[in-house]
């Protein structure tokens, strides 16, 4: 079998040693980074829709995430030494005042494993933080999370933040979590609402196609 | 008042809370939950702070610092009860630095696992003391409400955990209630219980037909009340 198949048969069946094992095999073969990257990313498309369709559940994903990571970690100072570009770099982070970061954590997991070059800034993230971070990386994605009430309404303040820095045309913004509705976020205008995790990768992907 | 207890973590609980609810699990997973079930006690510390206060019915719920409950439905609950018990519930500050480290260092697995676990504590204290007060209750001839909770179920307004967080010196169990409103440590509950002789004591601590969540993945069948 191919061994970039082998990376993802692996990965799906959440193989944590062989993926790790195939990756380093893959790279003295001399297979280039980005087509070793690619063979991560089908892998985590393929669980991404065994658990869009209802055959494992989370902690399946969970298990071939950690898989993935064990080949991601791998490639990934040889994905900066060679330049090769993701799919497209995201700003993720919880809103000021709100601790709640799992949410958060599965989004980036989920775009990572498609393909995004993710910069995590944690939670109780204030909107000075995101606009340093957009100046700093220009994204082209900014996601913010919030799981309760009382804090959702920061992610409005970090929008008219990006708009005070002149960012706000700059980036797609993108917004989830347990309070966060679609007719929420087109209120406090942010580009897209994302439900879960999964969705929240597809809708970036397709932002992110168009904005191109 | 403080009060120490000791928490069981059941792993089909935890299992059931990660997705398997009518499915069998994959081995491995099994086996790891059981694992971390078995290593998570070290970073579980459960303490209760808590008092008991009257109270009169005057716009709402009257309490002895002056401030008033004026959600609908806690007025309600409470309304028959001769007096209150209000409660702050934590596990401690340990299991929060171990979920973590496990997502810091990308294992969402183990972090998600340790969350649930976390979840399922806290659920089981809740539920203990609960039947302590129930105990207590009964003794006095009365009966007890299920545990009520800003934010959560029926109570509307997640700021009103202040007025619990005024009334207990919650410092000595280590727990803060920030400006949004929110618990740190991060697996704690505020709770108020009502407690009195025309009181009907609910079948359990905790109903989730009253809430509004109905996607909730802890959520439980609808239980009736026991007369």
């Amino acid at each position: 079998m191919d061994i970039l198949q082998e990376i993802s048969d692996n990965l799906q069946k959440g193989q944590v040693s062989k993926v790790g094992i195939l990756v380093k095999q893959a790279l003295e073969d001399k297979i280039d980074v980005k087509t070793i990257l690619g063979s991560l990313i089908e892998g985590m498309g393929v669980v991404g829709r065994r658990f869009r369709d209802g055959e494992i559940y989370v902690p399946e994903v969970l298990i071939a995430a950690r898989a993935m990571y064990a080949g991601l970690d791998l490639i990934r100072p040889l994905l900066v030494q060679t330049g090769a570009t993701y799919i497209g770099k995201v700003v993720i982070g919880t809103v000021k005042g709100d601790l709640h970061d799992i949410g958060k954590n599965l989004v980036k997991m989920m775009m990572e494993g498609a393909g995004f070059e993710v910069i995590d800034l944690g939670r109780d993230v204030s909107p000075e933080k995101f606009v340093e971070a957009v100046k700093a990386n220009q994204p082209d994605i900014v996601g913010m999370s919030a799981l309760i009430t009382t804090t959702m309404v920061n992610m409005k303040d970090t929008i008219e933040a990006l708009k005070r820095a002149n960012l706000r045309d700059k980036v797609i913004v993108m917004v989830g979590g347990a309070p966060v509705t679609e007719r929420f976020a087109a209120e406090i205008g942010a580009d897209s609402y994302a439900k879960d995790a999964d969705t929240a990768v597809a809708k970036a992907k397709a932002l992110i196609s168009n904005k191109r | 008042m403080l009060k120490y207890y000791e928490v069981y973590i059941d792993k089909n609980l935890v299992l059931k809370y990660l997705g398997y609810k009518d499915k069998i699990p994959p081995k491995g997973i099994s086996d790891e939950v059981g694992q971390c079930v078995d290593e998570s006690y070290e970073f579980i510390n459960p303490i209760i702070c808590f008092d008991q206060f009257q109270f009169r019915l005057d716009g709402g719920i009257l309490l002895p610092d002056g401030s008033i409950i004026e959600d609908g439905h806690i007025i309600e609950s409470l309304r028959r009860a001769n007096y209150i018990v209000m409660a702050v519930l934590t596990l401690g500050n340990k299991i929060d630095v171990k979920i973590s480290d496990l997502f810091d260092r990308n294992d969402y697995m183990e972090g998600m696992i340790y969350d649930v676990i976390g979840n399922v504590a806290l659920e089981y204290l809740g539920k203990i003391f609960w039947q302590d007060l129930l105990e207590g209750a009964k003794k006095q001839s009365m009966g007890i409400t299920q545990s009520l909770s800003p934010g959560s179920g029926g109570w509307k307004d997640i700021a009103d955990q202040r007025m619990i967080f005024n009334n207990l010196d919650t410092s000595s169990i280590g727990v803060e209630l920030t400006d949004t409103f929110m618990m740190k440590p991060m697996k704690s509950l505020s709770v108020i219980y009502g407690i009195g002789r025309d009181v009907k004591t609910s079948a359990m601590d905790h109903d989730c037909a009253e809430c509004p969540l109905v996607d909730c993945p802890y959520r439980k069948e609808m239980i009736k009340c026991a007369d």
